[in-house]
């Protein structure tokens, strides 16, 4: 029989404490069974942050070893700029030998302080995550003049979350601003060059012209990029020159000489090329360049000296200096072939009056058409020159005969008065007088040939000109022209 | 190292929390008011837990004023631990100065946590 239920206060305390134990050891277990729950977790959350450590390390040591053997500059500074680790590269850039307790500010130019001190602010304030591309110049090395350039950049460097220092990640632009410098001057004078450039590679296909270039030939770069110099060529019989030449220069490396080249207009001009080859360190070629300057204007003016030298510029006839020459080859001739010839001194009669009266212009015109008159009446191989204003020399080879001297002087004399020489209608009434000497009966050399005839010639003047007279070596008689 | 002082009628309370603890602490235990005042005052420990209803001449409630006007054991924290669910034990608990109260079958877990609360 169950006896009543006592009192709780009364009931034993072995009964009252069984009843309580197995309470509480319920509880132990459910929290067991709670506490294992989030051990679970917990062992599975350690394992992932495990691995993420893991792959952490590595990281880091992947980026510890690319900061040992970058090319590129790394500083760890605290925030005040002191220098508290830095990278073998670091050396490269500054002549203070222990870096680590160097103020970074102290290896900076003084005129980029404020840019550092900015970039440091930015970070440190929390205006900016990172700063990147700040242009510092350091100070030289001691046995440099030239500073460096370099750009930085800087990167907080933070512990639990709070801001220790600076990572400074700093490229040395030196170099490559040297570059830029000489490909930049390089180009200034490609660009402003009188002489046409014109760069190609290996195959000779052309890579680039200068605008002078342009300027020469009438080509845009645009129309010869890519194309073989073999346009510009004068003449197809030339391509043999330009293979050896093309032949000649990967071997030499360089070829000068003057090329006869075609315009874009079909133009011919002549110009002054030199070519060099541009090799590697290898001695294979790279490309070529040529530098042509255009001598078409040089040559005109060489032409336009050796004419004034040698020509009258007025009536474009030879001068006396052509004279001598031909007369000494003349003579040369006459005396190898046993042959004789003529030499004709013509003073025109009444010129300076013509200058008087109506100006020098006018007997300019009239010199021109004197010379010109002349010109139609001789024969291909006789030479007519302009000795003096209005004195002429015509030399007649094979000519001796006394009636055929006749014969010409009359023709010569006849030149002049039919028609009349006029200006504006105004007959001029100029004549000639000739004096005439022959090879060899009146002389053996130009000089006694020369005054003989003069002296004939001055003879005629005086007798009334428009008549000729022939030299004698004993007896001057004199032949009256026949007009 | 910290003194704890467990106090229980029931001897396999006694061990249950004394195992909970672990051997981080020296522990005392007592199994009525009476002794538990009297180790309380020899031993100064840092933390005493204590059931309210025991046998003899005081239950956890007087100990707790006992300890609580000893000068001597100001700096000694004390947690009630109760099988009884009223409401009014706990009240009358904190107004003598108790500094946690546990109601049985309680929370090893909570009951550790705040017993290292109360050590700091």
């Amino acid at each position: 029989m169950i006896p009543p239920a006592p009192d709780s206060t009364l009931q034993p305390a072995a009964v009252a404490g069984s009843g309580l134990l197995r309470d509480q050891l319920y509880r132990y277990a459910e929290e067991l069974q709670t506490l294992m729950q989030i051990h679970g977790e917990l062992e599975q959350r350690f394992r992932t942050l495990s691995e993420l450590h893991r792959s952490t390390i590595e990281g880091h040591s992947s980026v510890a070893g690319f900061i040992q053997l970058s090319q590129d500059i790394y500083l760890l500074t605290d925030c005040a700029g002191m220098i508290t680790q830095c990278n073998p590269a670091a050396a490269a850039i500054t002549s203070v030998p222990q870096l680590p307790g160097t103020y970074i500010g102290d290896l900076i130019v003084p005129a980029h302080l404020e840019a550092l001190k900015n970039a440091m602010d930015a970070l440190i304030l929390g205006h900016a995550d990172a700063t990147a591309g700040i242009e510092l110049h350091f100070k030289s090395r001691a046995k440099e003049a030239a500073l460096r350039i370099t750009a930085a950049t800087l990167l907080p460097a933070r512990h639990h979350g709070v801001l220790q220092g600076i990572h400074w990640m700093i490229r040395d632009l030196t170099p490559q601003r040297e570059a830029e410098f000489e490909t930049q001057i390089t180009s200034l004078v490609l660009d402003n060059a009188a002489e046409g450039v014109v760069i190609a590679d290996v195959a000779s296909n052309i890579l680039a012209v200068n605008p002078a270039f342009t300027l020469i030939t009438g080509y845009a770069a645009d129309e010869v990029i890519g194309r073989t110099p073999a346009f510009l060529q004068a003449d197809i019989a030339e391509g043999p020159f330009y293979a050896d030449l093309w032949q000649a220069l990967p071997v030499k490396g360089q070829w000068r000489g003057q090329i006869s080249n075609r315009k874009k207009n079909g133009e011919r001009f002549t110009t002054w090329q030199t070519l060099t080859s541009a090799r590697d360190s290898e001695g294979k070629v790279l490309s070529y360049i040529c530098v042509l300057s255009d001598l078409s204007r040089v040559l005109d003016a060489e032409n336009r000296l050796l004419k004034l030298a040698h020509y009258d510029p007025l009536t474009e006839l030879p001068n006396r200096q052509i004279l001598q020459d031909r007369l000494q080859q003349l003579i040369a001739m006459a005396k190898r072939r046993r042959e004789s010839f003529s030499l004709f001194y013509i003073g025109l009669d009444g010129f300076s009056r013509v200058n008087e009266a109506y100006g020098f212009a006018a007997g300019d015109v009239a010199l021109k058409d004197v010379a010109h008159r002349f010109l139609t009446v001789v024969r291909g191989a006789d030479t007519v020159t302009r000795v003096h204003s209005d004195e002429f020399i015509i030399l007649m080879p094979g000519l001796s005969n006394a009636n055929e001297i006749g014969v010409v002087a009359a023709k010569l004399i006849c030149a002049l008065s039919l028609p009349a020489l006029s200006i504006d209608g105004h007959d001029l009434n100029v004549g000639a007088s000739l004096g005439c000497a022959t090879y060899p009966a009146h002389g053996t050399d130009a000089a006694t040939l020369l005054r003989h005839a003069q002296q004939a010639m001055r003879r005629a003047k005086q007798s009334g000109g428009n008549k000729h007279y022939l030299h004698e070596t004993t007896a001057e008689s004199h032949h009256r022209s026949t007009s | 190292m910290t003194k704890i002082l467990i106090v229980d009628d029931h001897p396999d309370i006694r061990q249950l929390i004394r195992l909970t603890l672990g051997s981080q602490y020296e522990i005392h235990e007592a199994a009525d008011a009476t002794t538990a005042l009297r180790l309380a005052r020899e031993h100064q420990p840092h933390v005493v837990v204590m059931d309210i209803m025991m046998p003899g001449e005081m239950d956890g409630l007087q100990a707790l004023q006992a300890i609580r006007s000893d000068a001597t054991l100001t700096a000694t924290k004390v947690i009630m631990v109760t099988a009884r669910a009223s409401a009014n034990d706990q009240a009358t608990a904190l107004e003598y100065g108790a500094h946690g109260y546990f109601r049985k079958p309680f929370s090893p877990v909570q009951l550790v946590n705040s017993i290292k609360g109360l050590i700091g």
